[in-house]
């Protein structure tokens, strides 16, 4: 890790390389079934071509939902399963669990759930479903 | 175009580039957002994991004020790089930088701010020494970086048959945070998007062998270049990138020079 920190002088140059799923971060109210997506959407602002701050940050927040994905996915074991506590001492939980809190903290006030799924086309595995997380008041 | 023209204009444009980086990022932090998931909360035990400083140096890097302080640095010494352009200046606005995807786990926004520290560490190079002749070696550095950007990034997309044969250009864009550009991938014929995709694949193979072309190819070679990068930023919304990858141009004329009068140089 402490050299990922530093990715940033060892480039690697790999654009739009690969097609990949596209991830879906999703929430569902504690005590509901259903799954509601959370939006990555943004508005084109004037003097966008030089500060673009929305969309910067939805890009990075989409970064970290890959850093995310790819953690848990080094953490599945042999049988398929993922310790759930081993899942939440992830600093990149830990920022996805703040990034869910904090788009929810207007629209909504009960306790919730987040998955992430990688969806392509019309097929879409679900990746990780996080426990109950409590929503600051 | 001559040395001190190629490093002028590279200073100024990243100096530029690096002052709108700094207050994108103050920006962002006003928003709130990023102050709640790039918290000090979140990420000090990993930042104290990782970084060979102190615990209690390490605890007032991971502040989220750090975040504000970052912003105004690199806001303040892209300002004054931009009017008093140095070795120093550019030694501390590297730094910053760096420190600023340091505090972000890494990266703010991917490829542009590598392609910010290379032009930034290049730059700083031109200016440490007084002989052209070492002097050079930092636009060469950027221009081999920015050749090599477009070649790989050319090379990984003619590897991906969904490139080749478009699919991959509309499903990227379906995937765009606009709205627009989302409606617009849809309505893109399969032969259209074969075609665009193919159109990216040889224009950025073809801007490694740039620096061959005489001044006035090249300058139409930039232009395209800069429509290049637009398209990305209209699309996609990478404002930093179309900054970072302009701003590293004038090496690629300055190497353009070199290979095509060497002996003037």
């Amino acid at each position: 890790m402490g050299l990922e920190l530093l990715r940033v002088i060892f480039p690697r140059w790999n654009f739009f390389d690969r097609v990949r799923y596209q991830l879906v971060l999703e929430v569902k109210q504690f005590g509901t079934k259903e799954w509601l997506p959370i939006s990555f959407n943004a508005a084109r602002t004037t003097g966008g071509l030089f500060i673009n701050p929305e969309v910067t940050r939805l890009h990075a927040e989409m970064s970290l939902l890959e850093n995310f994905a790819q953690d848990v996915q080094k953490l599945v074991d042999s049988n398929g399963q993922v310790e759930s506590a081993r899942v939440q001492a992830l600093t990149s939980f830990k920022m996805v669990r703040s990034l869910v809190v904090n788009r929810l903290m207007v629209a909504s006030e009960a306790d919730v759930q987040f998955r992430i799924s990688a969806k392509a086309g019309h097929e879409s595995v679900v990746l990780y479903v996080s426990d109950t997380v409590e929503v600051s008041r | 175009m001559s040395f001190a023209l190629a490093r002028g204009l590279v200073a100024h444009l990243i100096s530029f580039a690096v002052f709108l980086q700094g207050v994108e990022l103050l920006k962002m932090v006003h928003q709130g957002a990023v102050l709640k998931i790039w918290s000090r909360e979140n990420l000090e035990d990993e930042l104290k994991a990782n970084l060979p400083l102190p615990p209690e140096w390490v605890t007032y890097f991971a502040d989220d004020a750090m975040l504000t302080y970052l912003a105004y640095g690199l806001m303040g010494f892209g300002a004054i790089a931009f009017v008093h352009p140095s070795a120093l200046v550019f030694f501390i606005v590297a730094l910053v930088q760096i420190l600023a995807c340091v505090r972000f786990r890494g990266s703010i926004n991917g490829g542009s701010d590598s392609m910010t520290a290379m032009v930034l560490i290049g730059i700083w190079i031109s200016y440490l020494f007084k002989k052209e002749s070492f002097a050079c070696a930092g636009l060469i550095w950027i221009s081999v970086n920015l050749l090599i950007s477009y070649g790989r990034a050319g090379l990984a997309k003619l590897k991906q048959p969904e490139w080749k044969d478009g699919s991959a250009l509309t499903s990227f864009l379906s995937q765009s945070f606009y709205e627009d550009v989302r409606n617009l991938s849809a309505n893109i014929s399969p032969e259209t998007a074969k075609k665009l995709s193919w159109g990216v694949i040889v224009f950025e193979f073809a801007l490694v062998f740039s620096p061959l072309l005489a001044d006035s190819s090249l300058s139409l070679v930039f232009f395209v270049a800069v429509i290049f990068h637009f398209a990305n930023y209209w699309a996609f919304g990478l404002n930093r990138f179309f900054w970072a990858w302009i701003a590293a141009w004038p090496a690629i004329f300055y190497l353009s020079e070199v290979i095509n009068h060497p002996a003037i140089q």
